[in-house]
């Protein structure tokens, strides 16, 4: 078998495989579905790993007009592919043990079979309409893996939905657009100059693809969702294969379908979308009073940075930005495992009710400690070192997204000292005094992640240099990005930010006398209380918006469709009516009249035909 | 010569029995007999082709037809064979006249004859023509044969039944 | 291969009939016909492979049978394979109580799949003929096989009818032997492309020909023995005649024709367009207000056939291709609907709709596949039937006929209308409360065939990148 087969498995086999847990779903079957998945998820892993550093073409004839089954494996996708399979091996390590006694663990298992093999056939699709149709069949994984939540999770799914199709319909509305220009051209060849109506192409696939990454204004869902759907869904889906595809995509888009200029218009663009979405997001995540609700905005946040990264169109800034997202998959991971593990030995993610786990779980607590410096910046960890190539590229494109995006970094900080204060630290609550460490399946996982957060920090090398062969040499010119940041002046400032979210921290305890309200004199803030108000009541989803516009159009459609459909019942389906029943009172069943029908219509025939011939 | 003019006279009276017979039965009998009769003039006209096609469709195919319908009506009473008579004859009034119209027809606008008939050349004698030429149709026969022979068998069984 | 599928459901009858009883299989006719008839799939789709052609070789030497095999048989032999499997499976339960009745039903199939294949391959127009009579003759005597005034009053009417299509074939053929000197394909093709086809006498003959099919094939206005013989007949013949006998009588001769004897012309063309969608506008609309459900699937047959033509007369290798394409996948489909009537009326014993009324919820496994089905019928992706409307319309669009596009696509509107009602007053009515409520699912075996078509309605929908380019668009082609 050629190697280029493998592709096709890399799609087929997980697809093929959800069967199985979609067959035999009883709770019994939970422990063997399980091991299949992780058989699968392994193959996956090897599959990707004996494929790395390859470039692959595999094509087959599809729907015609030249659009075939395109799949191309390149130095981007296959990065992403590893790490898509490597959190699946995790994933699906901890959910065994996690869902050992849940009803529906078997469909999750499926459902997450589906999302591999859809989200692989996604990130190797080389040809926009096999993108979009796997774009699209993810949200049937997503629907259904929400739907495993429990009775309430349906609102939530719904939403999920809603949200994310709008995202896919601007992507299927970017792509005709593309397609119109360019015909069947493969992605990886495309290089389109942003003019005319590329302009409007490029923002509805770049919308589209941060509406899968989760990005503000298409986050709406996930906080919903976190505390209705099952912890893994939270820790897999959102947090980890979206973010992956989207970052995916918006770095495809930038990097080989459009040219974008570093401080063209459209960068500007894009770098403000992504400093909006982590103030905006973050300064909702430091008011959560719920663990897995804190965690999901900061997933948000999180995105900001990579949009902001890969938006500078420099090369510090691209590599930032996807390093960036690769490490957010591994410490956000990580905590998602974290409030997992706490929820499953406690039962409850609300902060009011934690407190004082630092002694019985303690090795979850490390494994959130090294996460949380991670996603604070915290030098030597993971997060740091992209975060400052992302500064580094924001520098260069302009002092505002710096200050935005360290303004954020100070933020997270603060959040997460409130988090890890109140859960914790603190007076133990009823719930958590009985609590003990987590089994030990589930702290593989954690233990794994966690490490990779130091080694990806320590090391920094290895990952940086496989993303520097994303870009190629030419972008580099010869420069490199790895080992301790260049600009000592961006330390300093970041470490100051972190100090002053310490000391944020402590003057906001010693004012409420309690982690959990070490942020309430932010929450309090003379204007932001009023916008935090705002934001709880939900006034800047813009689901919720959605809905009320769709509300009042539905009135005024109703109105004009009653009076289309009279006319319809009037006159059409009357019309209609008339005409079968006319048909039906003509077949009388007379043996004679059917032959005259049939000697009537062949005189005509005849005389056609013979006078045209 | 005079062999011809005899079939030709057999034929004539196996027509006639054919339409003056009292019952279907006797009716799909001399239809039988005549076509089989024309086939054997085709044959000493040298025109084999054309009387296997004859034999394949007369007798075979008519045949089957008829007797299977045989099977599934039953014989009306003599009143009733009247009324329908007479019907028939109402129903077909206008028929002379339609054919005389269509006659007129085709009197003033001739069809052309603008074609030339192939001669077909036929230098196999019949046994050829039937074995080797034709031997598809006469497998066909043999499927008619059967559908032929179940179909009598069922419809009779089913009409002793009944 | 084609000689050897000619000729085994004959060898298999002689056994089946022998009067020594040591070699009698009596009792075995049900699984063998169901067998050969699957073999017969197989054959088929192994027939790229020539792994048969040495044994075919010894009888097309022995036999000397001018047979000619290229894709448009294999696709008629294998729709033929597949929907004799269905119609034996179904007959177990819908052919009279009677052992011995259901025997001869299974000696017909076989009779029928035979004279099928030879009519898929031969190359001779007289042969053709005979064969079409052949099916024909077993069809009517199958209609009959209910033994009811209803069954006998379409039996009548469908043989009838049918024999004035019988009539023109024969002298179409007779006046083309007159002036092609002969009857093969080949011969009559000579004749027409050295110029005889402009001759009145030649206009005429394919004038008749083409009426001679369209009356086989039931379209408007020749369908009058369409919805009596369809909803009298048993399940399992209706099966039969919907999915291919009648199909292969009327359309595949006329495909040959156009294909293989005198061409496709912008006037033939022209004819095949307007009957064409005359006939999917009034079998839309007469199945609309139908109450019993063979009917309703009988008039939906009706209107299906006419999107073959409007393929056939569209002119190009695309509409040809959508045209076979739509036949496989209406016998599909149809097959399928016939095959759930049969579910419904043995366990409700009733197909009035209005009787019915909802009780066929219990059933949900026929409820499911029969959705499907209709779903293929009204051309929904990513069915199979939807690929082939879609096709044609095409072909249609790309022929110039804007208009006529236009019409065919909103025709599925109204497809789509009575094949939902007709889900909704049979599954998904909330029904009377004192309606027996202790109906079960039908018999096993009246499963077997919608569960098979529905999934190759899936399949192949889903999976049409593969069929597309290596079987479908290359129907046109000799193998």
């Amino acid at each position: 078998m050629n190697s280029y087969h493998y592709l096709q498995i890399l799609i087929l086999l997980p697809l093929a495989a959800a069967f199985v847990p979609f067959l035999m779903r009883t709770k019994s079957f939970n422990l063997s579905n399980g091991l299949l998945t992780l058989a699968i998820t392994c193959i996956n892993l090897y599959l990707t790993v004996q494929l790395h550093g390859q470039e692959l073409v595999f094509q087959l004839p599809w729907i015609g007009y030249g659009f075939e089954i395109l799949l191309n494996l390149n130095k981007l996708n296959s990065l992403v592919l590893f790490g898509i399979a490597l959190s699946g091996v995790i994933w699906i390590i901890y959910s065994i043990s996690f869902l050992a006694e849940n009803n529906n663990a078997s469909l999750i298992y499926g459902f997450f079979l589906l999302t591999i093999g859809f989200s692989n056939g996604a990130l190797l699709a080389d040809n926009l309409l096999l993108l979009l149709f796997f774009w699209e069949s993810l949200l049937i994984p997503l629907f259904g893996m929400i739907l495993c939540g429990g009775k309430n999770s349906f609102q939530s799914a719904i939403k999920a939905v809603i949200i994310s199709g709008v995202g896919d319909l601007m992507l299927m509305t970017g792509t005709v657009l593309v397609v119109l220009k360019c015909g069947a051209l493969p992605i990886s060849k495309m290089h389109i100059p942003l003019e005319g109506s590329m302009n409007y192409a490029f923002l509805l696939i770049f919308f589209g693809a941060i509406a899968k990454a989760g990005s503000v204004p298409f986050h709406t869902w996930i906080p919903d969702a976190a505390t209705e759907a099952p912890l893994p869904f939270m820790a897999i889906l959102p947090a980890c294969i979206e973010k992956f595809l989207g970052i995916y995509l918006v770095g495809r888009i930038v990097m080989d379908m459009f040219i974008i200029a570093p401080n063209s218009a459209m960068s500007i663009f894009i770098m403000s979308i992504g400093v909006a979405g982590i103030l905006a997001a973050v300064l909702m995540a430091l008011i959560q009073k719920d663990y897995k609700k804190l965690l999901a905005y900061h997933a948000i946040s999180q995105v900001g940075y990579m949009i902001l990264g890969i938006g500078t169109g420099t090369p510090v800034g691209m590599i930032g930005g996807l390093f960036h997202m690769f490490n957010h998959v591994v410490y956000k991971f990580c905590l998602f495992l974290t409030a997992g593990a706490v929820e499953f030995r406690t039962s409850t993610t609300d902060l009011n009710k934690l407190g004082g786990l630092f002694w019985k779980m303690p090795i979850t607590f490390i494994s959130f400690l090294v996460a949380a410096f991670s996603i604070s910046g915290v030098p030597p960890f993971n997060g740091f070192f992209s975060k400052e190539l992302v500064y580094d590229g924001a520098l260069e494109a302009g002092k505002i997204f710096y200050f935005g995006a360290i303004a954020g970094s100070f933020l997270t900080a603060a959040s997460f000292l409130k988090l890890g204060h109140a859960v914790y630290f603190g007076k133990p609550g009823e719930e958590t005094s009985k609590a003990s460490e987590a089994p030990v399946l589930m702290l593989i996982p954690m233990i794994t992640l966690a490490s990779l957060c130091v080694y990806l920090g320590l090391y920094n090398q290895f990952p940086i240099t496989k993303i520097e062969h994303v870009l190629g040499e030419a972008k580099l010119a010869g420069k490199h990005f790895y080992g301790w940041p260049h600009s000592t002046a961006l330390v300093v400032a970041t470490v100051i930010a972190l100090v002053l979210a310490v000391i944020n921290h402590i003057y906001g305890y010693f004012k409420s006398g309690k982690g959990i309200g070490a942020v309430d004199h932010i929450h309090h803030a003379p204007f932001l209380s009023d916008v935090y108000d705002l934001a709880e009541k939900k006034a800047f989803d813009p689901f919720e918006i959605g809905k009320k516009f769709i509300n009042s159009m539905a009135m005024l459609l109703r109105a004009i469709d009653s009076g289309i459909d009279w006319i319809y019942e009037g006159y059409l389906n009357g019309g209609a009516k008339i005409f079968s029943d006319l048909i039906c009172s003509i077949h009388t069943g007379s043996y004679s009249v059917y032959m005259i029908w049939s000697l009537v219509g062949s005189a005509f025939i005849i005389a056609f035909l013979v006078n045209s011939l | 010569m005079t062999l011809h003019i005899l079939m030709l006279v057999s034929m004539f009276i196996a027509v006639i029995w054919t339409v003056l017979a009292p019952t279907l039965i006797g009716s799909a009998l001399g239809l039988g007999i005549t076509s089989s009769i024309l086939t054997i003039i085709m044959f000493q006209f040298n025109a084999p082709l054309a009387a296997v096609f004859e034999l394949s469709i007369c007798t075979g195919l008519i045949s089957v037809v008829f007797i299977s319908t045989i099977g599934l009506s039953n014989p009306l009473s003599y009143t009733e064979m009247v009324k329908r008579k007479m019907n028939r004859f109402k129903r077909f009034i206008f028929l002379p006249l339609i054919i005389l119209l269509i006659e007129i027809y085709f009197i003033n606008n001739r069809l052309p004859f603008d074609f030339k008939p192939a001669t077909v050349v036929s230098n196999h004698d019949v046994s050829t023509i039937f074995w080797n030429v034709r031997h598809l149709d006469i497998v066909g026969q043999i499927f008619l044969l059967f559908v032929g022979v179940i179909g009598v068998i069922v419809f009779f069984k089913e009409k002793e039944r009944k | 291969m084609a000689t050897l599928l000619f000729i085994i459901p004959i060898l298999i009858i002689l056994f089946l009939n022998s009067p020594f009883p040591g070699l009698s299989l009596r009792g075995k006719a049900y699984p063998i016909t169901t067998t050969f008839a699957l073999i017969q799939v197989v054959v088929i789709l192994l027939a790229g492979t020539n792994r048969f052609n040495s044994l075919d070789s010894f009888f097309q030497q022995h036999l000397h049978l001018s047979f000619q095999v290229d894709n448009l048989s294999l696709f008629i032999m294998l729709t033929a394979g597949i929907i004799t499997a269905s119609a034996a499976l179904t007959g177990e339960n819908t052919i009279s109580d009677k052992e011995q009745y259901k025997f001869y039903f299974h000696n017909l199939l076989l009779l029928n799949i035979g004279s099928l294949n030879a009519l898929a391959c031969t190359t001779d127009i007289f042969s053709m003929y005979i064969f079409i009579e052949v099916t024909a003759l077993i069809c009517f005597i199958l209609i009959a096989l209910k033994f009811d005034v209803l069954a006998y009053e379409g039996a009548f009417k469908y043989i009838m009818i049918t024999s004035v299509a019988t009539l023109f074939m024969l002298t179409a053929i007779a006046l083309a032997m007159m002036i092609a000197g002969g009857t093969g394909f080949s011969q009559i093709k000579t004749a027409i492309e050295s110029g005889s086809g402009t001759s009145t006498v030649m206009k005429t003959a394919i004038a008749i020909f083409l009426i001679g099919t369209f009356i086989k094939a039931g379209v408007v206005p020749f369908h009058a023995w369409v919805p009596d013989a369809y909803s009298s007949a048993p399940t399992a013949v209706s099966i039969l005649l919907a999915g291919i006998a009648s199909k292969a009588m009327g359309m595949y001769t006329l495909m040959r024709f156009l294909k293989s004897v005198f061409g496709f012309n912008p006037q033939i063309g022209s004819i095949l367009l307007a009957v064409g969608m005359l006939t999917v506008i009034v079998g839309a609309l007469g199945a609309l207000p139908q109450k019993d459900l063979k009917r309703l699937l009988a008039y939906s047959s009706i209107s299906q056939n006419g999107y073959i033509l409007l393929g056939l007369g569209a002119g190009t290798q695309l509409g040809f291709a959508g045209a076979v394409f739509h036949f496989f996948n209406h016998a599909i489909f149809k097959s399928s609907l016939f095959a759930n009537t049969a579910a419904l009326e043995q366990r409700l014993g009733t197909l009035d709709i209005d009787k019915i009324n909802g009780r066929g919820s219990k059933m949900t496994f026929t409820a499911a596949t029969s959705v499907i089905a209709s779903l293929s019928a009204a051309g929904i992706p990513p069915l199979a039937g939807f690929w082939s409307k879609l096709i044609i319309l095409i072909a249609l669009w790309q022929s110039g006929n804007y208009f006529l596009t236009f019409l065919a696509a909103t025709a599925g509107i109204l497809t789509l209308a009575y094949l939902l009602s007709f889900q909704r007053r049979v599954f998904f009515a909330s029904g009377d409360d004192n309606q027996d409520q202790n109906v079960t699912e039908a018999d096993n075996v009246l499963l077997y065939s919608p569960l098979l078509f529905c999934s190759l309605t899936i399949l192949i929908g889903v999976l049409i990148p593969y069929f597309l380019g290596s079987i479908i668009l290359p129907v046109d082609k000799i193998l």
